[in-house]
């Protein structure tokens, strides 16, 4: 007991004041985790690292807060003044050496001794040589976390020294792409180095992004998702927050609990940054599988403490749920959240500040261990959409058909249009004549502006589009020029399609080439036709994706021929970009080379190639397309019945009827649609029994097949389906038994007269009237 | 030693619990919906700017503008999924109607903290009423730069035609930063009849980011 006086009372009592209060503070942090999970991964970063924040503040608390709770453990009679001089840790050097005297515990004047403490013999340790021992201890382990700190500073410097920055317009684009999406200005540096195994962002004032050398082979998709993820943490400033944080642990290192906050509050760092990932449009189930390749090439290397690393394995598997939780909260944060959560933490904080010693307390209320917030793995499925009539939709075209700028908000160019206003017209008319005069201003910026702004107003003057393509093809600045072609697909004049032709064949920058192709799809004009096919055998991946889409906007059968050999492109995304052009162009010509395309090892071109065959319509498709009705991939089979059905062959009822047996119940569903499009007399077996499938889409669609078909042999299944529990199949039973040319159907039909349902009756009699 | 007063550590951790708790609701409430209190409101956000950092204050006015607020990634501007900031805008948006705000935001916007006046300049653009164009053109020809800077900014906001004449008068302004607040703001109330003004401004002001404001100008007017 007399020890326990010597710590609160003596010089150290200041410090174990302090360990007590940011022990309690730190506890509470914990047990209040699982309550935070309904915040998003930002707002706890922020509980998170206002609590650290909070934790170096607790001793300076102390002294500014006016009220005392009198439960700490104190010697008796209470000692205020060991508060008042309380030097914890944290606070500056000169203010914890003042207990370092060598003399007795009241070492400043006004502090009331406590005797007693200096007459305890039983005391192991003698009070002053404590406190210095201590206090050595502490400032030799803040020295040892500071200086561990400046090694991993030294060798993130040295890994960025070494690192070369990535090449290529590909990388160029993703860094601008992500930069821009995050809004960061200049785009942050990406730099590849062979000594580190995962991508890592480093560096306080000018922040790089690094990454392992091995990213060269990834794709697309995964370079954008890393570079998202790094960028993120730039923009957050999660690099400065960070080196805080640690400079807080530094200070408490002796402390388990801030340690485990400082690996809470990085990893709530590294979900708030998924988050924007996600917001900016990632798939979660994508996202989560770069995250998950990234880590497997990574194996268990470790990244300097100065740099964050995408993918430590630490928390990894939180994280991978985190992100494919269906319902999880993704908001970043607002001042308006910020406030409310940094003031909740540093009230918290007040009633420990506010801890006092008072009457002893022999035990103080252990802080529980951490609850880590378990959030359940859920698996999204698909709802499966009952389908009335199929319609299938090509996936790709909404991808393509921005424009670089397309996010730009646009004008409408109908008030140039529309002829009733015309002093409008006249006014956006001299608009535009002052704006192309600016396009010979000194300042790119106001180049720029100008060429956007044409576009915008959207003058459809000779003129303006003359200007355009002279900026296009003779400005000196790449932006410029790109918002040239921009404004030149906005006013969609086919008097600009030689400049874009142009500027697509022979600009140095892949960007305005880009733009050119998108400018050239959005213009429409069959002229473009041969440079956009020349500019199908540009290395750039994209611009050949550009040209593609604009070929298949056009829709002349000239592209057809080169079209039908992009579908043997290197690129996956291209060859199903291809595909989609030649469905949208529906030229015969197209069937044997999607024909072939159709065993590619892309499950996407496959099920883009089914589309397409469907669009054209050919029967020398169906052969083909039956191949693709045992494709491994369920959307590839659900297609090709589509396209079977559009086709309207009656070769495909036999391949069809087996689709029905098919485990994915939309590919039943479109395979009963589709045998009620092949014109068949005679119903397949395998649509009778597919009037009775689990699902009710297929029953429906299998019904309204019989209907078509017409054949009696359906009545009996028809009439069971009268009693269906769905009501959709139910109605489409009754129009087919209508259909039924058979004296058989009307007996179903008379019952259902006398159905409760005042709808059923309606559609009954209808039925029985078309049936007579 | 004494008995143990634990119930009283108990006492303390529930209350702080409970503090925090009632802290954390606070974004409820906010999503709910406010006190009818214009005027308490605008108190409330005014001192929650004071002495933020350009950062965050510029995302923050971004909100206050009306825009998705926090970063473009949220789908650009006004289609931010962000519910909070859906929240904020809500809170923001549909209630500024009371004139009584304005003296208050007259007087935050003249000199002062930096981010405190900025967002007072945009939520004076957002109280539509007469008073608050009134006190905006009124600091359009204040003495101080920054007050007319911000006097325009939030007359483009206000879009109350009323805020034209002034504007264009404005184009002359000595300082550039007024100059170009005026075009962009003129571009931003979308009267056809600018671009007369605008045009010798892109063609001859001095100053490219003058220029640069007249050409996005005068690509916005219909």
């Amino acid at each position: 007991m007399t020890g326990l006086d010597a710590l609160i009372t003596g010089p150290i009592g200041g410090f174990v004041e302090a360990v007590l209060k940011g022990t309690l503070f730190l506890g509470l942090l914990f047990l209040a985790h699982p309550f935070l999970r309904r915040l998003s991964a930002g707002a706890r970063h922020l509980v998170w690292g206002a609590g650290l924040a909070v934790l170096v503040a607790l001793p300076l608390l102390s002294r500014v807060v006016p009220w005392r709770l009198g439960v700490l453990p104190a010697a008796t009679p209470p000692a205020p003044a060991v508060l008042e001089r309380g030097a914890a840790p944290a606070e500056l050097p000169h203010d914890v050496g003042a207990p370092v005297t060598p003399t007795t515990g009241a070492a400043s004047p006004g502090v009331a001794p406590a005797p007693e403490v200096h007459r305890t013999p039983s005391a192991p340790w003698s009070t002053p040589s404590l406190a210095v021992i201590l206090f050595g201890v502490w400032v030799v382990g803040v020295i040892a976390v500071f200086a561990r700190m400046y090694l991993s500073h030294r060798a993130a410097r040295r890994i960025v020294a070494s690192g070369r920055p990535v090449e290529g317009e590909a990388w160029d684009d993703a860094r601008h792409w992500a930069a821009a999406h995050l809004g960061l200005e200049p785009a942050p540096a990406v730099l590849l180095t062979s000594l580190l195994p995962l991508p890592v962002t480093t560096g306080l004032r000018v922040p790089v992004v690094l990454l392992p050398a091995e990213a060269e082979e990834w794709s697309a998709a995964r370079r954008e998702s890393v570079l998202l993820h790094e960028m993120a943490h730039i923009r957050r400033g999660d690099l400065l927050t960070q080196l805080a944080a640690r400079i807080a642990c530094a200070l408490w290192w002796f402390h388990p609990l801030a340690w485990r906050a400082l690996f809470r509050f990085r990893a709530e760092s590294e979900r708030a940054a998924d988050d924007l990932v996600l917001a900016a449009g990632r798939r979660p189930s994508e996202y989560a599988q770069d995250l998950l390749a990234v880590v497997q090439d990574a194996g268990k290397g470790r990244a300097p403490m100065h740099a964050l690393a995408m993918a430590q394995r630490t928390d990894f598997e939180g994280r991978l749920l985190a992100i494919l939780e269906p319902g999880a909260s993704r908001r970043g944060v607002t001042p308006m959240t910020a406030i409310p959560l940094i003031l909740a933490v540093s009230v918290t904080a007040l009633p420990f500040a506010a801890l006092s010693p008072a009457t002893p307390a022999p035990t103080v209320a252990a802080p529980a261990a951490e609850a880590e917030a378990q959030q359940p793995a859920r698996v999204v499925t698909p709802t499966p959409t009952p389908t009335p009539t199929v319609s299938l939709r090509p996936a790709i075209a909404a991808a393509v058909a921005r424009g670089v700028r397309g996010a730009l908000p646009v004008a409408a160019p109908a008030a140039v249009l529309a002829g009733g206003r015309s002093r409008s017209s006249a006014q956006s008319r001299q608009a535009a004549l002052g704006l192309v005069g600016a396009l010979r201003d000194a300042d790119v910026g106001v180049r720029e502006s100008a060429a956007t702004g044409l576009g915008q107003l959207g003058v459809q003057d000779t003129a303006v589009v003359a200007a355009l393509g002279r900026a296009l093809t003779t400005d000196a600045d790449a932006g410029v020029r790109r918002a040239a072609a921009w404004a030149l697909g906005q006013l969609e004049q086919a008097a600009a399609v030689p400049a874009l032709a142009a500027a697509l064949a022979h600009d140095r920058d892949v960007e305005v080439r880009r733009e050119c192709a998108w400018a050239l799809g959005q213009v429409e004009d069959a002229a473009a036709v041969d440079p956009l096919v020349a500019a199908l055998s540009d290395p750039d991946a994209e611009l050949r994706g550009k040209a593609v889409w604009a070929l298949g906007q056009i829709e002349d059968a000239r592209a057809v021929g080169p079209l039908v050999n992009v579908l043997r492109d290197a690129d996956p995304e291209t060859r199903a970009q291809a595909a989609w052009a030649l469905g949208q162009i529906e030229s015969k010509d197209a069937t044997e080379g999607l024909g072939r395309a159709a065993s590619d090892t892309s499950p996407h071109v496959r099920s883009q190639v089914a589309w397409a065959l469907g669009q054209i319509e050919d029967a020398r498709a169906v052969p083909a397309l039956g191949r693709l009705l045992h494709d491994p991939v369920a959307e590839v089979r659900k297609q090709a019945a589509w396209a079977l059905g559009q086709i309207e062959d009656q070769g495909s009822a036999e391949p069809l009827a087996g689709a029905l047996d098919d485990s994915d119940a939309e590919v039943r569903q479109n395979a009963a649609w589709a045998l009620g499009q092949v014109g068949v007399q005679r119903i397949p077996p395998a649509l009778i029994t597919a009037l009775a499938d689990a699902d009710a889409g297929v029953r429906k669609n299998a019904a309204w097949a019989a209907g078509q078909i017409g054949d009696g042999a359906a009545i009996p299944a028809l009439n069971k389906l009268l009693l269906d529990t769905d009501r959709e199949v139910q109605k489409t039973a009754v129009w087919a038994l209508g259909q039924m040319d058979d004296p058989r159907a009307l007996d179903g039909l008379t019952r259902l007269l006398q159905s409760p349902d005042p709808e059923l009756r309606r559609m009954a009699v209808q039925a029985l009237g078309r049936s007579n | 030693m004494p008995a143990a007063p634990r119930p009283l550590v108990l006492l303390g951790l529930l209350a702080s619990g409970a503090l925090a708790a009632a802290a954390f609701g606070g974004h409820r409430v906010l999503a709910q919906g406010r006190p009818a209190d214009d005027a308490a409101n605008v108190r409330i956000l005014l001192e929650a700017m004071r002495g933020t950092g350009p950062i965050p204050c510029g995302f923050a006015l971004s909100v206050v503008e009306g825009n998705a607020g926090w970063g473009r990634w949220s789908g650009g501007a006004g289609s931010g999924r962000d519910s909070v900031t859906t929240a904020l805008k809500a809170w923001l948006g549909e209630e500024l109607h009371d004139p009584g705000v304005v003296p208050a935001l007259a007087a935050a916007l003249g000199p002062g903290d930096a981010c405190v006046r900025q967002t007072a300049a945009r939520l004076l653009g957002r109280v539509h009423h007469a008073a608050a164009t009134r006190a905006l053109v009124t600091a359009l020809r204040d003495a101080d730069a920054t007050s007319r800077e911000l006097g325009a900014i939030g007359l483009g906001l206000a879009g109350d035609p009323a805020g034209y004449e002034p504007l264009v008068a404005a184009l002359r302004d000595p300082a550039a930063p007024v100059r170009a607040a005026s075009a962009a703001a003129l571009g931003q109330l979308g009267d056809h009849r600018a671009a007369a003004p605008l045009l010798p401004l892109l063609a001859r002001d001095p100053a490219p980011e003058v220029r640069r404001a007249a050409a996005a100008a005068l690509g916005a007017l219909e």
